[in-house]
């Protein structure tokens, strides 16, 4: 209880504050800040969505130059629980993506209202576990058997599109489709259901996030 | 937030066929009476040949530890399930009283599926060794088993000394 008021009374001050966080530069200047976005859309789909046990916290930084090029990097970790048959998969890892957008608005640019198209690479680094996996023999028996302390690493393409909204000063909020091609589909030895970063391996080309953000 | 498009829930139930079997032919070199015809003369004579029989005339064949058959009466090839927890797979052949053991040896190499189906084990043919009662000789025609249907192995076979 104690937390949550406090949270609150900081939730507060902030949103107060925040006129006088804005910060503004010169229509002139190459560099007009930096936006950090946290993915808070994921957090909430992964908590209420039943596909396996998925959860995955993801950040993005970019930097705005000439309210045109936004070369940006975003990285976060998830971790991933599934089960079939008696056998189980967990597997947790980090991920990071980098990459670039642009503004396609041609008149009135500003960088409260950003419309951003862009690409990136992502790879991720995955450690997971597949325990009692049924080898279904119906002459002989099924047998099962466990495969610990693996690893994994992937990497993907992304072409993605979203807006970046002004909130209150600093504050905003976004989103961004992304459409992901996955380079590394046939590799390793065992195709897991989810990879950090990716999302779920069979589970459509497209994913979406709802960024809340800070903009300095 | 994942938007899924497709495949909404995953493979909970696994629906591929992943039987790994060697197929395998029995055959019996016999002495057979054959007519042959002169074409120039038109002549007919019988000579005797030696000649691959077929069938099994009755043989059964399980695998050692099993009560269930893999073949039965005349039935001159099945499928020999191949362990896949070990390199060897045993079964035995019954014929006029007389049994005879016969190991197949192989190397296994497994491929992951999925969590639902779990591992499909493919071999590849070694050797075959037999206790020598009724098996005379093997020929290996295709090493590679996977989990399509073919045949792998022949089995000469001998009258069974009692």
């Amino acid at each position: 209880m104690r937390l949550t008021k406090t949270l609150h009374i900081l939730a507060i001050m902030l949103l107060a504050a925040a006129p006088l966080l804005a910060k503004e530069y010169s229509d002139s200047a190459v560099y007009q800040g930096l936006n950090l976005k946290l993915d808070v859309g994921n957090s909430i789909y992964h908590l209420i969505s039943k596909k396996g046990a998925v959860q995955q916290y993801e950040m993005a930084l970019n930097v705005n130059l000439k309210k045109i090029f936004y070369p940006t990097i975003e990285g976060g970790y998830g971790w991933g629980r599934d089960g079939a048959d008696g056998g189980n998969f967990y597997g947790h890892g980090g991920f990071a993506k980098v990459g670039l957008d642009l503004n396609p608005i041609k008149k009135n640019r500003n960088n409260d209202y950003v419309l951003l198209v862009g690409i990136r690479v992502g790879m991720s680094m995955m450690d997971y576990e597949l325990t009692n996996v049924t080898q279904t023999d119906a002459y002989w028996g099924n047998t099962s058997r466990d495969y610990p302390m693996q690893f994994r690493a992937d990497a993907w393409g992304e072409v993605v599109a979203g807006c970046q909204i002004k909130v209150a000063g600093p504050f905003t909020m976004g989103w961004f489709a992304r459409a992901h091609f996955l380079f590394t589909e046939k590799t390793g030895d065992h195709q897991p259901f989810w990879i950090p970063g990716y999302g779920y391996k069979d589970g459509g080309r497209f994913t979406f996030n709802y960024y809340l953000g800070w903009r300095f | 937030m994942t938007l899924v498009l497709a495949g909404c829930e995953g493979d909970s139930s696994c629906r591929q066929d992943l039987r790994v079997r060697a197929g395998i032919t029995i055959a019996r070199d016999t002495l057979v009476q054959v007519e042959v015809v002169d074409t120039t003369t038109h002549d007919t004579t019988w000579v005797w040949q030696h000649q691959l029989l077929d069938h099994t005339y009755g043989m059964q064949v399980h695998g050692l530890g099993k009560d269930s058959l893999l073949a039965d009466s005349i039935v001159s090839s099945f499928l020999l399930p191949l362990r896949k927890d070990r390199d060897s797979t045993a079964m035995v052949m019954h014929y006029a009283g007389v049994n005879d053991t016969v190991v197949v040896v192989y190397e296994r190499e497994e491929k992951y599926v999925s969590l639902a189906c779990g591992c499909s084990v493919f071999a590849t043919l070694k050797e075959l060794r037999g206790t020598g009662h009724m098996v005379d000789s093997v020929a290996i025609v295709n090493s590679a088993v996977t989990n399509i249907k073919e045949n792998h192995l022949i089995l000469f076979i001998h009258t069974p000394k009692k």
